[in-house]
């Protein structure tokens, strides 16, 4: 498995853009950043690999040219407190200590104090941002139980070393996110996840946790022929069916069940933990949250309403 | 046209043989009527050696002909091969010929990029995976290969069966000969079956034997892949004749489940069949048929 080559690209165009969504699906309404297109971690089950064009990791290092777009982002977004995110066409830190590139952003958003920046990652490593951590930057991780992390991450940090970074954040003063995402189903994984989930009880201020959002697997069609090629016996356990938006899914009767447990689970840890589901249906949100969402917007402003608690009127 | 002893001939020796199959019975009864017109080419060996028409020899030989007409061809191997094919190219290869292109130029020594400069020219696209998979079928058993002919089966579909071993496509083509299948049946069929080898750790052949037509087989592989969806399936054709919703009444729910709505169409010609309309639904609500309903589309259902 050799390593994907690191590129500088021209920088040009719009890379601070929404995310786009999918139809029928409520969506958190998050600002993308494309800093960094193409990830190193290569996991089995990544969308990037049938989604990005080219294979390598394309990196734009023009930095006034990208907070200027950021900038102007933060502006149109009236009404609400934007979120912005470098870690959907890349992992957020994995090959940061080497370029460098989030030291600006971090102190951009730390000087405008207009919006909050996510760093989502599965690459433990924040040592080298600790001069320039502030509380604007939230750090987050994608947790799944050890042996996901084995067999489909395989290049990422073990779930222990995610979650003592988790931790460090913390104690260093920013508030962190958790992303279960992909969940995936496969012989076993109930009990999995509620060992992960007490690990992360015990290891994390639950209090200083900023949100925690839930996926399970989805992918594209081009996916599923690679993954059979592939063999993956993990990725392939649950039954899937085609959506709305011509991604495969689990069957919704799964998903609701699967998103109840570790709902339940993650409440039984912390009552007041702010869980969304990431891109699912309306229906879906009220059997498991009890919350009939129908609308982004009305995700958005539940967001804006637990940054709120958080920030008070900083934000 | 100067003929020659078929036993003069080394007719085992079939490097050059990019044919298959090699008999043809429209080939046989034209050479019974006529005689074989064209000369079959040898290579100048000690023993003779066939380069183009293997098909014509074959049928010769069916035939009981003792000679056949022939032109001897002064050409290193390598050349003879490549005369070989494109003596056949111009009637269109199968996929198992091919294969077989592919798979004897590698025989011969040609190198990768060479064999990848004559793929297109076979209507291949010219990737390693494309040749390997060539050399796959050329190695393949008999049965497979007809298989493939039989269903008109082109390269990148014989991808799906060639996931599979050797004694496991015995089994998937003993399982699927007696089937009419189209092109697009194969393919979903392989797909499940390669699923249920990744899921299971092997292939349920035992459980899958037996089912009178294509149909059935297709249920019972659904069933297997995806038995929560079945027991969905059932619970709403249970419902649907249970309720016995009435002639100008049509409930549609989304197929996959997904949807949460439920679209609940009515043909109505007068007030009377609005009246009976409403108090139809008004029961089937009471009796709890909606709520089953909603329990399937709100992924509710876990099937007890």
């Amino acid at each position: 498995m050799s390593l994907p080559v690191v590129s500088i690209a021209e920088t040009k165009g719009a890379l601070v853009r929404p995310c786009p969504g999918t139809r029928h699906h409520i969506c958190c309404g998050y600002t993308t950043i494309d800093l960094v297109e193409g990830c190193v971690l290569s996991c089995s089950y990544c969308v990037l690999k049938d989604y990005l064009n080219t294979p390598g990791v394309r990196v734009h290092k023009d930095m006034s040219y990208l907070l200027q777009q950021v900038q102007e982002a933060m502006e149109r977004c009236n009404g609400h407190i934007p979120r912005f995110g470098t870690g959907e066409l890349s992992d957020s830190l994995a090959l940061d200590r080497k370029l460098r590139l989030n030291e600006h952003l971090i102190t951009f958003f730390g000087e405008k104090k207009r919006g909050l920046l996510e760093l989502k990652s599965k690459w433990a490593s924040i040592d080298h941002l600790r001069p320039f951590l502030n509380p604007y930057t939230v750090i987050s991780f994608s947790l799944a139980p050890p042996r996901i992390i084995s067999e489909e991450e395989k290049r990422t940090s073990p779930l222990h070393k995610r979650l003592k970074t988790l931790r460090k954040a913390q104690d260093l003063g920013c508030f962190v996110g958790l992303h279960f995402d992909p969940i995936i189903i496969y012989p076993g994984f109930e009990k999995d996840y509620e060992y992960l989930i007490g690990d992360v009880g015990r290891i994390l201020d639950l209090s200083r946790v900023i949100w925690v959002s839930m996926g399970l697997l989805r992918f594209m069609p081009k996916s599923m022929a690679r993954f059979l090629g592939e063999g993956s016996k993990n990725l392939l356990a649950g039954e899937f069916t085609r959506g709305e938006d011509g991604k495969y899914r689990y069957i919704k009767a799964e998903r609701v069940r699967v998103y109840r447990m570790i709902h339940d689970l993650l409440k039984e840890q912390e009552e007041e933990l702010f869980v969304y589901l990431c891109m699912e249906r309306s229906d879906v949100w009220e059997q498991v949250t009890g919350r009939r969402l129908v609308t982004n917007e009305e995700l958005i402003r539940l967001f804006d309403t637990r940054i709120q608690q958080f920030y008070g009127g900083v934000l | 046209m100067e003929k020659i002893a078929i036993d003069r001939i080394d007719i085992d020796d079939r490097r050059f043989c990019v044919s298959y199959p090699l008999s043809d019975e429209l080939l046989r009864a034209s050479v019974q009527q006529y005689g074989i017109l064209s000369p079959c080419l040898l290579l100048d060996l000690p023993p003779l050696v066939v380069v183009t028409g293997f098909k014509r020899m074959e049928a010769a030989r069916n035939l009981g002909f003792q000679e056949i007409p022939f032109l001897i061809l002064q050409r290193g191997e390598r050349e003879a091969l490549l005369t070989a094919i494109n003596d056949n190219m111009m009637r269109g290869f199968n996929t198992v010929e091919k294969a077989l292109c592919v798979d004897k130029m590698s025989s011969a020594g040609f190198s990768s990029d060479e064999i990848q400069a004559m793929m297109p020219f076979l209507g291949l696209q010219a990737h390693d995976k494309t040749a390997t998979l060539c050399h796959a079928v050329a190695a393949s058993e008999e049965a497979t290969k007809t298989f493939l002919l039989s269903h008109g089966i082109t390269l990148n579909g014989a991808e799906q069966l060639f996931a599979f071993d050797a004694d496991e496509r015995t089994g998937i083509i003993s399982l699927l000969s007696p089937h009419r299948l189209t092109v697009s049946h194969i393919r979903e069929i392989l797909q499940s079956l390669r699923l249920l080898t990744i899921r299971e750790g092997s292939l349920p052949l035992d459980a899958l034997s037996g089912a009178a037509n294509v149909e059935e087989l297709r249920r019972r592989l659904k069933r297997r892949i995806n038995p929560l969806m079945t027991l969905h399936e059932e619970e709403w054709v249970k419902i649907t004749h249970d309720a016995g919703f009435p002639s100008g009444m049509e409930v549609r729910v989304d197929p996959f489940f997904e949807k949460e709505d439920v679209h609940v169409c009515l043909t109505a010609s007068s007030e009377e069949d609005v009246e009976g309309f409403a108090a139809k639904l008004d029961g089937l609500v009471k009796d709890g048929y909606f709520r089953r309903i909603f329990e399937l589309t709100r992924g509710l259902y876990r099937g007890n």
